[in-house]
């Protein structure tokens, strides 16, 4: 059957054309994952020092894709979230429900390994740095998010006021973004976006780039099975339901 | 390394950690919800 260029999203909206989909995509996204992930590991550990951070700039190889990821997560949670709540999309929530501990375990990876690179190249762990502080709060909104799904009992209400949380939440990602360049901060500002002329020398750059692939790879391998993990126990309980 | 070896190995040990929670946790509960819902499919 064809489909219509407009209607894809709503095509995969059934579940079952959907567990379709990611029945298909689980072995190879895993597969790639894995692979590029060793692949990435392998040239960051290559890489030569940096000139200025010398050996500390392997932690980057870690800590720009997760902090990548986490940002990238949140947007996705967002704009699922519009979908479910606007288009009514019934995947929609699902699929930020599941999105969620995996942003936040980015964020969590982000945040610490910032400081194991802070605490030898600015002297410590932490500072109250716009970036950082906006970076905790993300977190935080990830932490809130997940709680709240878990907080109220009816599915109904719980998926739409999570939805509204993690629209009314996005604020906080193009804050993470632009932080570096609205205040005065510790953190440098971008450096790998500046596809003109990146301030970042290719040894070191393309170590980070594959490692952003493989964990973009994990993202949606996680992703689809964590979905299909949900969609098979709602067919679970309504089987257990029917039986009773 | 060796100077800042502690902080670079803590860094990959914590993401390893995170990351391979995750997808343990993930993919358990993945066969998990496949047992369940048809006992005979998903024996690993």
């Amino acid at each position: 059957m064809r489909i219509q260029k407009t209607d894809w999203l709503h095509y995969y909206a059934n579940p079952h054309r959907f567990m379709g989909l990611a029945q298909a995509l689980f072995y190879p996204l895993w597969v790639c994952a894995i692979l590029t992930l060793s692949a990435g590991l392998y040239l960051g550990f290559q890489a030569p020092p940096d000139y200025q951070q010398g050996e500390t700039v392997r932690i980057m190889f870690v800590h720009v894709p997760a902090a990548w990821m986490a940002l990238f997560g949140y947007s996705f949670i967002a704009f699922v979230s519009i979908l479910a709540l606007i288009f009514r999309h019934p995947l929609g929530h699902l699929a930020a429900r599941a999105a969620a501990p995996i942003g936040a375990c980015f964020t969590l990876i982000a945040l610490v390994t910032g400081a194991l690179w802070g605490q030898p190249m600015w002297g410590t762990w932490w500072v109250w740095d716009a970036r950082l502080t906006s970076v905790l709060v993300l977190f935080f909104v990830y932490i809130g998010y997940i709680s709240l799904w878990r907080a109220i009992e009816s599915p109904e209400k719980a998926s739409r006021a999570a939805a509204i949380l993690a629209i009314v939440g996005f604020i906080n990602v193009p804050i993470v973004k632009f932080s570096v360049d609205w205040w005065n901060t510790l953190h440098q500002p971008a450096s790998v976006s500046r596809f003109a002329r990146p301030a970042i020398h290719p040894d070191i750059l393309y170590p980070l780039l594959v490692m952003g692939v493989a964990f973009m790879l994990l993202f949606f391998a996680l992703l689809i099975t964590r979905m299909q993990s949900e969609i098979l126990n709602q067919r679970a309980r309504r089987r257990l339901g029917g039986d009773l | 390394m060796s100077d800042y070896g502690f902080y670079i190995w803590a860094s990959y040990g914590v993401s390893a950690v995170v990351l391979g929670g995750l997808c343990f946790f993930s993919l358990t509960d993945y066969v998990r919800a496949r047992r369940a819902l048809n006992p005979t499919e998903a024996k690993v």
